[in-house]
């Protein structure tokens, strides 16, 4: 398994994490070793099936309407706030 | 002063143990609560300076029933941020001293639960949460007694998420009693979290048992000469005990164990990435004034994760992505069925499997440093086997010769706290 | 787009667009053609000349696929128990669609029947285990920066509709959450939740359709649908749907384009931007593209499709479905006839030619009314009326039938004075547009607008005398002078001594004059 300081990086980008150079190149090194021991369990026999043998089946909730929170509450954690709104950074 | 609070002040100064102590505690129970469980109106952060200042603005299930039965919170516990760690110490905002030797680690994630719980003489009842032995690690290191309920009978809503596939609430006191008290309040299907079932019960009626013709298998490969000599010693003669109680003893190979660590940490990292998007400052969490365009801004934030947190939300985002999903998330979900499926089975012939807690005893802070980031996943293979099966476990201290404390690891069947609850409590006596 | 369109007036229309020398285009290229020095490096032809000398009839084969969102009108949101109606912002959030943290979701089983329903109505198949994923991807109206929806094991796959000449396979049906609201700034955003989480069924297309033309019509077709099944209310949120269009190059995607004229010039217009690229030898890329209603273009967006990558995983939240066989056929029973089964059976039923039945048939409520008014009314005079007045009036009030409140015993009535000659059609379209604003009786209605068969003809007389002794009046209005249309009615209104209604009054005129 070939990890480079390429794939970590376009990795870092998907997951919108800026890396320094230092940090690329540890990662490269330490991800090398733990993805190739990971990749051990390509040898076990398994069932082509991902669902959960521990999943719950068919729970569902009524279609009824709660009251929602308080402004106060939904700003509580905020500054960026402009009236009702949460203010984000620009798109454009 | 509430002598609570002056004991809980006095022993954060000198361990660590909080994050936030609850100034206004004045009456009811008190309990302490890992910091990654939700709690209304009390600071909640998870461990990390991501949250540093986060208020939740609602209770936790949990909370919820605890506070119904007049429990009250007195503070919420240092722990690895986001449940990242097996010693307590990937975080920034408290590092929690083993009570045994301040030089050493409390394990983790919830260690800062783990070392109060043991150091006061007040307080029973601690919370705290497993992802992959979270619960059970501490307890083995500061020689209290956890209980990692199976998946799905504590409901997670308000559990800040790390691996919502392996994610549970569990108490960690000084006695199995307590241990059963407090699970039976806690547990119970939940509306809120559809992962919740309904197969609670009163588990104290499972105190002073007989445990006789108790069927317990000990799993060979975790006695190997990877575990340290203390430790095998240590757990031979408590299964020594449990034989002359009149359990039947039986020694049984489960190969598929090797292999639970990869499959444990592709799933648990590739679900801990997509849990830690929320975090890019907004609504809640670090934030600053937004001046650049998202992505810039985004990162901005995102760049103030600790080294282990980014570690491992760049690993799970690797092993989900296209090209890469099959060969890692897929085949680790598919190890992780043929594993459930493997001890669905066992469980027909056995009512409990044994293992040591940890491989090692409590390392000392120095010691830990050295490790690499492998060597340190690694030892989470004894409590990862219940941890990626969703199966209930119990770590139990047991009688040693070291000064250190030692765990041992106690495996019933999905919702057979029972058994963990009557052996457990035999044992103690 | 074919020749057949008549490119040339076409091609003056697109040219008329793009003359504009200002214009900041996108596809900044100096002008080859004229080899006109351009002034400033905004300042780029769009190739006004190139329209001129654009290759209609070698223009390649379009490949249209679409990815239609219906928001549905269940009460609460899709993954909690908040208002799922739009309101001042941020009124209708929680913690859960807030993606606070330690908050989890819990499906609506409204939603999940709804799209059952319209799986089944949509003749596609039922996945036997329904699975939900995360999508992860980071923008700021998605707050968990990641969406809840569906990937492997969809609500159902393969089904099918049929439009005016041929079958669109329909690739999947899935259920999901919606995103909030943004409202762009000069240097921020500002976002809105109260969308956020609200339930939607995506329906994915194969790539079959070959003009703007078979879009329109399916999604004319797939609306009626939606109206019979009663899941989707237009008034508080639209349908958006992705438009993936190649040509000879990759496929572009457009995405987030509502109503269907923004969607036809959508279509129109990437599909010249295509073929214009392509006869000037350049590349067609894989792009994200968005459609500006202002200038009427496609226009890039910023990152590409292909950086992103959304690792999708199964939604350990949220457990798996596998409804029974009985739940199943349960909610197959509550489906109504549906459209196409409508207009077959009218056809047969109610002698109609197959586009009649169409126009009766795209609303069920009007179709239902036309059911329940056959035997009571000439049916030659009703299918016209209803097809063209009655619901020219609706449209005109943007209201449905049942929201008028009209009864039916009073549209039987209204049809009997027309077709009694009592009332002429064109007053019967008064009356109804008294009654959808103001419901009350005829007989009143008829009072106050001063319409009756007597009063009708003399107003008809009236008129007839007025513009005889008026011709210059006539000619000017006929030239483009308002004010002489004006002055006719006030002559016609004095001479009933007010009692006309100037409205009508001034529609006959112009009827008389044409």
């Amino acid at each position: 398994m070939q990890i480079n300081e390429e794939t970590v990086k376009k990795v870092a980008k998907i997951a919108r994490i800026p890396l320094e150079e230092q940090e690329v190149r540890q990662f490269a090194k330490e991800f090398e070793s733990i993805l190739s021991h990971f990749s051990k369990i390509e040898k076990v026999k398994t069932e082509n099936n991902i669902i959960s043998p521990l999943s719950t089946k068919n729970i569902f909730r009524e279609d009824e309407i709660e009251p929602s929170l308080q402004k106060a509450e939904i700003f509580k954690n905020t500054k960026n706030q402009e009236g009702d709104f949460f203010v984000s950074p620009k798109i454009k | 002063m509430n002598k609570i609070l002056k004991e809980a002040k006095k022993i954060n100064r000198e361990y660590n143990t909080f994050i936030t102590i609850n100034e206004s505690f004045s009456e009811g129970i008190p309990i302490v609560v890992k910091d990654n469980i939700c709690t209304l109106d009390l600071k909640t952060t998870a461990g990390s300076k991501i949250l540093e200042n986060y208020v939740p603005i609602f209770d936790a299930t949990v909370i919820k029933k605890l506070k119904e039965k007049n429990f009250s919170v007195l503070g919420k516990t240092t722990q690895d941020a986001f449940g990242f760690g097996t010693f307590s110490t990937n975080t920034e905002l408290g590092i929690p001293k083993n009570p045994f030797d301040k030089n050493r680690s409390c394990g983790g994630s919830s260690g800062g639960t783990a070392a109060y719980i043991k150091l006061s003489e007040n307080v029973k009842y601690g919370l705290g949460q497993s992802t992959g032995g979270s619960i059970n690690c501490p307890a083995a290191f500061c020689g209290v007694v956890g209980l990692t309920p199976t998946y799905g009978l504590v409901s997670r809503y308000g559990l800040i998420d790390y691996a919502n596939s392996f994610d549970r609430i569990g108490p960690i006191t000084k006695t199995v009693k307590d241990a059963a008290e407090l699970l039976t309040i806690i547990s119970g299907i939940d509306t809120k979290d559809p992962t919740t079932q309904n197969k609670n019960e009163d588990y104290t009626k499972y105190l002073n048992e007989e445990i006789k013709g108790i069927k317990i298998g000990i799993i060979k490969e975790c006695f190997s000469e990877k575990i340290d000599e203390n430790i095998k010693s240590g757990i031979k003669e408590t299964i020594i005990v449990l034989e002359k109680k009149g359990c039947e003893i039986q020694e049984i190979s489960i190969p598929i164990t090797q292999h639970l660590v990869s499959a444990y940490y592709i799933i648990a990292l590739a679900e801990a990435s997509t849990n830690l998007a929320k975090y890019s400052g907004m609504i809640y969490g670090l934030e600053e004034k937004p001046e650049e365009n998202y992505n810039e801004y985004f990162e901005k934030i995102r760049k103030n994760f600790s080294l282990e947190e980014k570690r491992r939300i760049l690993l799970g985002t690797f092993v989900r992505m296209a090209g890469y999903k099959k060969a890692y998330y897929n085949k680790a979900i598919q190890i992780r069925n043929l594993a459930v499926k493997q001890f669905q089975e066992i469980f027909k012939k056995f009512d409990l499997l044994i293992t040591p807690t940890m491989p090692i005893l409590p390392p000392k802070f120095e010691e830990i440093e050295k490790l690499s980031p492998l060597q340190t996943y690694a030892m989470d293979f004894l409590t990862i086997i219940p941890s990626v099966t969703g199966l209930p476990s119990m770590s139990l201290p047991v009688k040693t010769k070291t000064k250190l404390p030692i765990g041992m690891q106690l495996i019933a069947n999905h919702f057979h706290e029972k058994n963990l609850v009557k052996v457990g409590d035999a044992y103690e006596k | 787009m074919k020749n057949k369109e008549n490119p040339k007036k076409l091609s003056v229309f697109w040219a008329q667009k793009f003359r504009t020398r200002r214009e900041i285009s996108v596809f900044a290229k100096p002008c080859k053609i004229s080899k006109r020095s351009l002034k400033g490096a905004k300042s780029r032809c769009f190739g006004g000349c190139e329209f001129r000398n654009l290759n209609y009839s070698n223009f390649s084969k379009v490949k249209i696929g679409l990815e239609v969102h219906v928001p549905l009108n269940t009460k609460s949101k899709l993954f909690c128990s908040c208002q799922a109606v739009p309101e001042k912002p941020n009124t209708n959030v929680c913690e859960i669609c807030l993606g606070m943290p330690g908050s989890k979701p819990c499906l609506n089983k409204k939603a999940l029947e709804i799209a059952i329903g319209l799986a089944i109505a949509l003749k596609s198949n039922l996945s036997k285990t329904i699975l939900f994923v995360r999508k992860t991807y980071f923008y700021p109206d998605l707050p968990k920066k990641y969406q809840i929806t569906q990937y492997e094991n969809p609500v159902a796959v393969n089904g099918k509709l049929k439009i005016l000449n041929k079958i669109i396979p329909l690739t999947r049906i899935q259920l999901e959450e919606d995103p909030g609201s943004i409202y762009h700034k000069e240097d921020r955003a500002l976002i809105d939740f109260n969308r956020s989480g609200v339930p939607l069924i995506e329906i994915v297309t194969e790539p079959k359709f070959e003009n703007a033309k078979e879009v329109l019509d399916f999604l004319q077709r797939l609306s009626s649908i939606l109206d019979y099944l009663e899941i989707y209310n237009s008034k508080d949120f639209s349908i958006r749907t992705d438009i993936n269009i190649s040509t000879i190059g990759e496929k572009v995607e457009i995405k987030n384009v509502s109503g269907s004229k923004n969607i036809e010039k959508a279509i129109n217009f990437e599909t010249i931007r295509q073929n214009l690229l392509s006869q000037r030898g350049e590349k067609i890329e894989q792009r994200t593209m968005h459609f500006d209603k202002e200038t009427e273009k496609t226009f890039p967006s910023r990152t590409k499709e292909s950086e992103e990558d959304y690792g999708y995983i199964l939604e350990p939240d949220l457990p798996i479905i596998e409804l029974s066989k009985e739940e199943i056929l349960r909610i197959k029973k509550s489906i109504p006839e549906l459209p196409l089964e409508k207009i077959e059976r009218f056809e047969k039923q109610y002698d109609l030619n197959s586009d009649e039945a169409y126009v009766i048939t795209i609303e069920k409520e009007i179709a239902d009314l036309y059911e329940s008014l056959y035997d009571k009314v000439n049916s030659s005079f009703l299918k016209n009326w209803i097809s063209v007045s009655l619901k020219k009036v609706l449209n005109y009030n943007n209201k449905k039938f049942s929201e008028t409140k009209i009864e039916v015993s009073q549209i039987e009535k209204l049809i009997k004075k027309v077709t009694s000659k009592e009332l002429t059609p064109r007053s019967a379209e008064f009356v109804l547009r008294e009654l959808v604003n103001t419901p009350s009786e005829i007989s009143i209605i008829l009072e106050k607008l001063n319409i009756s068969k007597t009063s009708n003809e003399e107003l008809n007389s009236l008129i007839e005398k007025t513009i005889r002794e008026n011709r210059k009046a006539v000619e000017d209005y006929k030239n483009g002078k308002e004010k002489s249309l004006h002055f006719l009615i006030g002559q016609i209104v004095k001479a009933t001594n007010g009692k006309a209604d100037a409205k009508i009054v001034k529609e006959l005129i112009i009827e008389r004059i044409k």
